[in-house]
Order: C-alpha cells, then structure tokens, then sequence
C-alpha cells in the first residue's frame, strides 16, 4: 500500500474502476473455444483409453488406476496379473508338445496314426477338442506339471491354440470388461430412447458391481435415464449433488441439459 | 451427500479455512465448502481473469487464447478448490503462470515478428471487440516497460491487494526476494509516472 506517490496511487485506482470487460460475443467465443478445447482433450483421452481397452485387459487396469473412489494401484496390478496368462497360456504348451510327442506318446498315438492315417486329418479338425481343452486350461495353474501329468490325452498345439484366446478368464480383467459392456449396452439403450430398458441395465449394473471402476460413470448414466423419464425436485436434486462432486466429468454437461434446465 | 448449498450461497459465501494456495495439495484439504462447477466460476470470474491477464502483462493480441487457457485449467482442476475465497487465490497462480507461458512464447516467437502481416495475418485488439478504457490503457502504458518479475510481483500486491507473502508463495518465490521485487517495481512505476508527468506538462 505505502510507498507510492498519491499521482501514482490516483492512476492505479482510475485504472482498476475502468477495467475491461468481455462483451457478449467475445465471452461467448471463448467460452465456446474452451469448451471445444476440454471436449477434444476429452476425446483424446477416450481414444487412448478405448485403444488400451482394445488391447486388452491393461487398458481397464489403467483407467481403474484412474478412478479415484478405488483401491486402484491392487486392482490394475491384479488386472495385469490376469492379463498377462491368457497371452502366454497358448503359448505355454506349444514348445513342448513337438518335443514330447515323440518320447511319450509314441507307443499310444502315433501307432494309430501309422494304422489308420485319416485320423491326422480328424485330429487338425474338431474331434480331439474335447479332450484337449481341459488340459489347455490347466497350465495356468500348474503349467509344468500338466505335460508330464496327463500324457495320455496328447494336445496338438494346433487344434488347442484355436479356440483357446477366445476364452475370457474369470479374473478381475473379465469382471472390468463385463462391466464396460453391461455400461455400454445401457449408453446405447440411451441412446436408441429404450429408456425403460437402458434403466433396467442400469439396475443390473448396480446390482452386480455396486462398487464398480465405472460407478461414476453408471450413476451419471441413471440420473440421466431417472430424468428424463421421470424429473422431479429428487432428481434436480441429484443433479445438482452430482454436479458438485464431479465438476470435470464428461456427463456434467448432459446432466445440466437434461435435469437441471 | 450433505448440504449442497445453492449455486449463489456458495458464491456469496461459505468461507472455506486454509492456507491460500495454488497446489492442489493443499486445496484439497479445504473441505468446508462442496467444489464449485464450471459455470459458476465462468459466469463469475471471466472478466476478473480477463483484466488480471492483462495486467499481468499478456499482450492484447493474445488475451483471448490466455483466458481460454485458464478456463482449460479450471475445468480440469476446479474439483481440487473448494470456497470462493481459495478459488479468488488458486485463480491467480493459474493467471500467473499462463502469462508466464505466453510471454515465454512470445520471446521465443519475437524473431518472427516482421513476418507477422506477411505470413500469417495479425491479431489486434481492435475497438469492435471491446471498447478501449482510457484510464486502464495508461494504467498498462505505466507497467509496459517493468521486468516481467517485478511486474507480476506489483500488480498482485498493489492493485489485486494480496500479500507479499502470499504473492511469493503464488510465484514461487522467496518472501525476501518478492519485497525486493515489489520495492524495484514501485521505482520503475514512479518513474514512469513522472515520465508521464513530464510529457504532458510538455505538450501543455
């Protein structure tokens, strides 16, 4: 405050009463430009996050690790864990079965084989599958044992490598995944205005994964579905509690426009 | 979820206890007020950021794009702030440093100045986009020359009457250093007044 002259005191007092302000159309470009800007970061941010999620499980462990409201660091890492084997499971196998066909299974395979050669190609086909299966399941638990093990039912590596990555392991990656496409059923439900429906999906989300990496997400989702169907004080309300917890989400937007207009 | 307060109780009031900070650290610990949304804070604190930018020193030309740029930041951190009266402060440090950025542009794109009108078209301030304020005008003319430290150190002390504490801690700075910062840039200004003073008593 002190050490200033009163003539430059008086000019800094004119200058701060006669400061600018933004008139209507250039506030409404900016606003515009910003709102572009935070969309397409938003964007960005999607297309990583879809890309990841469409290279597997790592992408849901990134955005889990993203979500606040979870124990985040344990999941993505349990998310990695349960990546990782489905990629190496087929693989696993596949070394040693050239190997040990040869020293175990020649007394009881290959003998047929010389018998009666149209078994060869039967076993490329579909015939074997049954009894290569469970043993193609097994080496992610124990994957030294089950060669040495089990050598009666031999497994070609070419008949098991087909039809196992189609698999979906039922550990937390699987879990994350089906949440994403109960959610995204629900957005499309949405969208297609099957609003009693995409309610219902809503429901079952909930029920099913009540503390789920896409919580936010899920009760963004409902309020929009509550709203339009039936809006009401409750809903407003809601609205507007959502709205102060999540200033910065994507759905803030929707929400406004939908309940709060 | 508690007491939401209504969108202008919040604005009027709910003072939130803390350290003034721009770090999201510490604001994230004020919790005695829910976050404010981003219309509220645009509708509320556009102009406010648009003559703190050009007091700062952003030049005109960009003050558009500088806005933006801290709208950008508000959107992306405001769940961090809670309460008006840490919002005011955090809204500072985004303003510092998003001049800070432009300026540093702007040094970095000086050698490209002459071209600017050649190659691509020049931006101006022009008086279709907001009227000109005289009173303000000088008020810029007056911190034009100011190193850019001392400058950002005196506008936030003198005319936005913050702290010299609270202002190092805004720019990142020691206590001693932005004292004598403001003491050199009350100097510059008094000087610039006088060179004022002596043009107009020249011209009359």
């Amino acid at each position: 405050m002190s050490g200033l002259s009163d003539e430059a005191r008086r000019l800094i007092e004119e200058g701060l009463r006669d400061a600018p302000v933004l008139d209507a159309p250039r506030k409404a470009a900016i606003r515009a430009a910003t709102l572009r800007a935070v969309a397409l970061r938003s964007a960005i941010a999607a297309i990583l996050a879809g890309l990841l999620l469409a290279l597997g499980a790592v992408g849901l462990g990134t955005y889990a690790s993203s979500t606040p409201a979870e124990p985040s660091p344990g999941k993505a890492a349990a998310v990695l864990a349960a990546g990782v084997p489905p990629i190496e499971a087929p693989l696993a196998p596949a070394p040693p079965s050239p190997i040990d066909r040869p020293e175990i299974d020649r007394p009881e395979i290959d003998r047929p084989e010389i018998d009666r050669p149209e078994i060869d190609p039967a076993e490329v086909g579909l015939t074997p599958r049954a009894t290569t299966v469970e043993p193609a399941r097994r080496p992610r638990r124990r994957p030294v044992a089950a060669p040495e093990a089990t050598p009666a039912p031999p497994p070609p590596p070419a008949v098991e490598a087909a039809p196992e990555p189609a698999e979906p392991s039922p550990g937390p990656a699987s879990t994350l995944l089906e949440e994403a496409r109960l959610l995204q059923r629900a957005q499309r439900a949405i969208a297609d205005e099957r609003l009693t429906a995409a309610r219902a999906l809503l429901a079952e989300h909930r029920r099913r994964f009540p503390e789920g990496a896409l919580a936010t997400e899920r009760d963004a989702a409902a309020l929009v579905v509550d709203c339009r169907l039936a809006p009401s004080p409750a809903t407003t309300r809601r609205a507007q509690a959502f709205l102060a917890a999540h200033p910065s989400s994507p759905m803030s937007r929707r929400i406004r426009e939908t309940c709060l207009r | 979820m508690g007491a939401f307060d209504s969108v202008m109780d919040r604005l009027r009031g709910a003072h939130s206890a803390g350290s003034v900070s721009h770090s999201p650290a510490v604001t994230a610990g004020d919790r005695a007020s829910p976050p404010l949304t981003f219309e509220e804070v645009w509708e509320g604190y556009a102009d406010f950021v648009f003559a703190v930018l050009l007091r700062l020193g952003v030049p005109r030309a960009s003050v558009d794009d500088a806005v933006q740029e801290v709208f950008v930041v508000v959107h992306r951190r405001l769940s961090t702030v809670h309460g008006p009266d840490v919002l005011r402060s955090w809204l500072y440090g985004v303003c510092v440093r998003v001049t800070k950025s432009h300026l540093r542009k702007e040094r970095f794109w000086s050698w490209a100045k002459p071209l600017e009108g050649i190659l691509v078209p020049a931006k101006q301030w022009t008086d279709a986009h907001t009227e000109r304020r005289e009173a303000f005008d000088v008020l810029l003319s007056l911190l034009e020359g100011m190193p850019a430290e001392r400058r950002h150190v005196f506008v936030l002390v003198e005319l936005e009457e913050r702290s010299v504490p609270e202002v190092a801690e805004l720019l990142g700075c020691n206590v001693n250093t932005a004292y004598s910062r403001l003491r050199l840039a009350r100097a510059d200004f008094e000087r610039a007044v006088k060179r004022r003073q002596a043009a107009e008593g020249s011209i009359a």
